[in-house]
């Protein structure tokens, strides 16, 4: 059985090394998608902004041949209608140009298949790149077969990418329920297989139905054309807020610490112990500003419906964490200790009132000053606020010590019981920002 | 049976077929002509690659008027352009198989099909040579393998045996009149070699205007000397190339 091949390997293999290199070149310098199948899912589709418009060019390149005149007159001769080998040649430079995109994709989909704790696969969720190739090898093929070779390359890969830019200027949540650069792919949400085959079949289709046009076809282009636009209209009608959450990443997962439990949404619970052992640390530092077996619950799921009913059922002591900062969000994001003791810092420790602001720079320390930076030597904390972003300035270049230096030795010399009563003595004051130096003794 | 009827085609300012009419059957037809006479487009134009401007083509008295009467029509209709189609990064059983598919052969049939014109034209052995590889005898071998792909009844040859060296050439012509034994053939040159070779019949065209229809024989007339020369001298007679006749 022998199969007829427009595009076979020799002509074909420019199109996987291109599309593999860029896919990896993308997706390497992003980390969001490590570990997670949702983020890798959409980190995928995201890296079509990129590798769409390379696979476009290739194709269009790969498609030069068919425009010189002996091979372009033996398909206008052939008996095929004249879209149909347009749209041969553009699937099968989508066969290479996925198996680029596999391979480019093989990294961190073999990675992730290994740290991930939480998810699942989503194989339907491959439905819309795979069209989302086969459409831009369609363009760019049409395109291929009707420019100059440089020229087409060119633009089809600007076409393309101008297309991109179209959709997001046209509203990036259109642009998100209709194509494969979907970022609605989080952690609490799954996406229903019907939304994945309807992005993938609306725009198969409607590539196809440009492609046919081109040829001439245009009754068979109106057909694909309209089929399309039922397709794709209802995707139009799922937002961002008609996601059905996932029950099983909202259920909460808890870890007991020594002074403190920490309660997290069962998607991000591989963050657990780390968030455990550091508030642990800072807790014992901080005992009599903070009550002991406190339960701190991670709140960034607040909002999605599922979320209440979870928490209410952690009971009554549940509290949310103070500002708990993660640098992105995957399977093998390790918490940012320096940023998390940072925000649990400010929890406890409030700035003056905004009377109280002084504009002189350095400026002489203030009791909430003083306190925070023992609390940052204690912990090791950086002073100059390179740690990271909004982090707090409390070097010798913003804040003038020399006035307050006692009063940092003073809160060094207390014994641990004696810092534990203090603390509790002017807890108020202390988180409100009004306690005042004469506290100090 | 093919009738062409009044086939007219212009190119901007250029009449490139002027009012056109004759009957195809089978054996070998001869369209001669100089560069530019119009022979190229007049096998496009049968071809189905490009439409003509005005007049009719019927096949075995169906008039070729649509899309339904034309896909049938090509299904049957092989051909070889002028420019043998050097499709890079295929081989010649991959450029046969495309070709094959083009014209809507059935993937079960494809191999034996492959086997049968890669046989006929000399070429088993180089089944999966690239084509940028082959030399432009091979090539145009190749391409006559393409057109008979589909063991069609009207084959086109458009100037086939251009660029060949003799060699090359006698085996084309072999070829050429081993398809015609029970096909209609018609071969487009400006060499009157191949006119003295294999044709049967020739129509002389000259500014998209035939200016002779009839048996090879009659072009060459009684004259003295060998057949070439003889269709040399009948050839410029009928152009007014030469006035001697």
């Amino acid at each position: 059985m022998m199969r007829p091949v427009l595009v076979p390997w020799r002509r074909g293999w420019p199109l996987v090394v291109a599309v593999a290199a860029t896919q990896t070149i993308v997706l390497a310098s992003w980390t969001s998608w490590v570990g997670s199948w949702s983020a890798t899912l959409a980190a995928l589709g995201q890296g079509l902004i990129v590798t769409g418009p390379v696979a476009a060019a290739l194709a269009a390149w790969v498609a030069r041949a068919e425009r010189s005149g002996g091979t372009k007159l033996l398909r206008l001769a052939s008996s095929r209608p004249d879209h149909v080998p347009v749209l041969r040649m553009g699937y099968e430079s989508s066969v290479w140009a996925g198996l680029g995109m596999l391979f480019g994709g093989a990294i961190p989909v073999i990675w992730t298949a290994r740290v991930a704790e939480f998810g699942y696969p989503q194989p339907w969720g491959w439905v819309p790149l795979a069209a989302g190739i086969f459409g831009v090898c369609l363009l760019g093929v049409s395109v291929g077969m009707r420019l100059r070779p440089h020229y087409a390359a060119a633009v089809a890969a600007v076409g393309i990418y101008g297309a991109t830019v179209l959709g997001v200027l046209a509203g990036d949540e259109v642009l998100a329920a209709l194509t494969p650069y979907d970022t609605r792919a989080t952690f609490f949400y799954a996406t229903p297989v019907w939304v994945y085959l309807a992005q993938g079949g609306w725009f198969a289709l409607a590539t196809a139905a440009f492609a046919v046009s081109l040829n001439g076809a245009g009754r068979t282009a109106g057909i694909l054309a309209v089929a399309a636009g039922v397709l794709a209209a209802p995707l139009l009608l799922v937002g961002y807020d008609d996601r059905r959450p996932d029950p099983a990443a909202l259920e909460f997962v808890c870890a007991t610490g020594s002074r403190v439990e920490v309660c997290m949404p069962r998607a991000k619970a591989h963050m657990l112990t780390d968030i455990v052992e550091t508030t642990d640390e800072f807790w014992k530092l901080a005992d009599g500003l903070v009550s002991p077996g406190a339960r701190l619950v991670d709140e960034e799921a607040r909002g999605i419906p599922g979320f209440d009913a979870a928490f209410a059922a952690l009971g009554e002591a549940a509290e949310g964490t103070p500002d708990a900062p993660f640098p992105d969000i995957s399977a093998v994001t390790r918490l940012d200790r320096a940023e998390f003791l940072g925000g649990l810092v400010s929890t406890v420790i409030g700035q003056p009132p905004a009377g109280d602001t002084v504009l002189t720079i350095p400026y002489p320390a203030r009791p909430s000053d003083v306190l925070t930076r023992w609390f940052y030597d204690r912990l090791g904390l950086p002073l100059d606020g390179s740690d990271w972003p909004g982090a707090p300035v409390l070097d010798e270049r913003v804040v003038d010590y020399s006035s307050a230096a006692g009063y940092l030795e003073w809160l060094s010399d207390l014994s641990p019981g004696d810092r534990q009563r203090w603390f509790a003595t002017y807890r108020d004051e202390i988180e409100a920002g009004t306690v005042g130096f004469g506290a100090f003794r | 049976m093919i009738t062409v009827s009044g086939i007219s085609k212009t190119y901007g300012e250029t009449k490139a077929l002027v009012d056109v009419s004759f009957l195809l059957d089978e054996g070998v037809t001869v369209l001669l002509g100089r560069n530019g006479a119009g022979k190229s487009t007049l096998l496009r134009i049968l071809a189905g690659a490009e439409p003509a401007d005005a007049g009719t083509i019927e096949r075995d008295g169906t008039v070729l008027d649509g899309a339904g009467t034309w896909r049938m029509h090509k299904r049957r209709c092989g051909w070889l352009p002028q420019s043998t189609p050097l499709v890079r990064g295929l081989t010649v059983e991959q450029f046969l198989v495309y070709g094959g598919w083009l014209k809507e052969v059935a993937r079960s049939e494809a191999a034996e099909r492959t086997e049968q014109v890669l046989a006929a034209v000399d070429m088993v052995e180089h089944r999966h040579t690239p084509l940028v590889s082959l030399s432009g005898g091979m090539l145009r071998r190749v391409g006559l393998a393409q057109a008979l792909f589909d063991d069609p009844d009207l084959v086109l040859l458009d100037e086939p045996s251009a660029g060949l060296d003799p060699v090359q050439r006698a085996t084309f012509h072999r070829l050429v009149a081993e398809a015609s034994a029970t096909r209609t053939v018609v071969l487009s040159t400006h060499l009157l070699e191949d006119v003295a070779v294999v044709a049967q019949r020739v129509i002389v065209i000259d500014s998209g205007v035939i200016r002779f229809d009839g048996p090879a024989d009659e072009l060459a007339g009684g004259r003295e000397g060998d057949r070439a020369e003889r269709l040399r001298a009948g050839f410029l007679g009928v152009i007014g190339g030469d006035t001697s006749r």
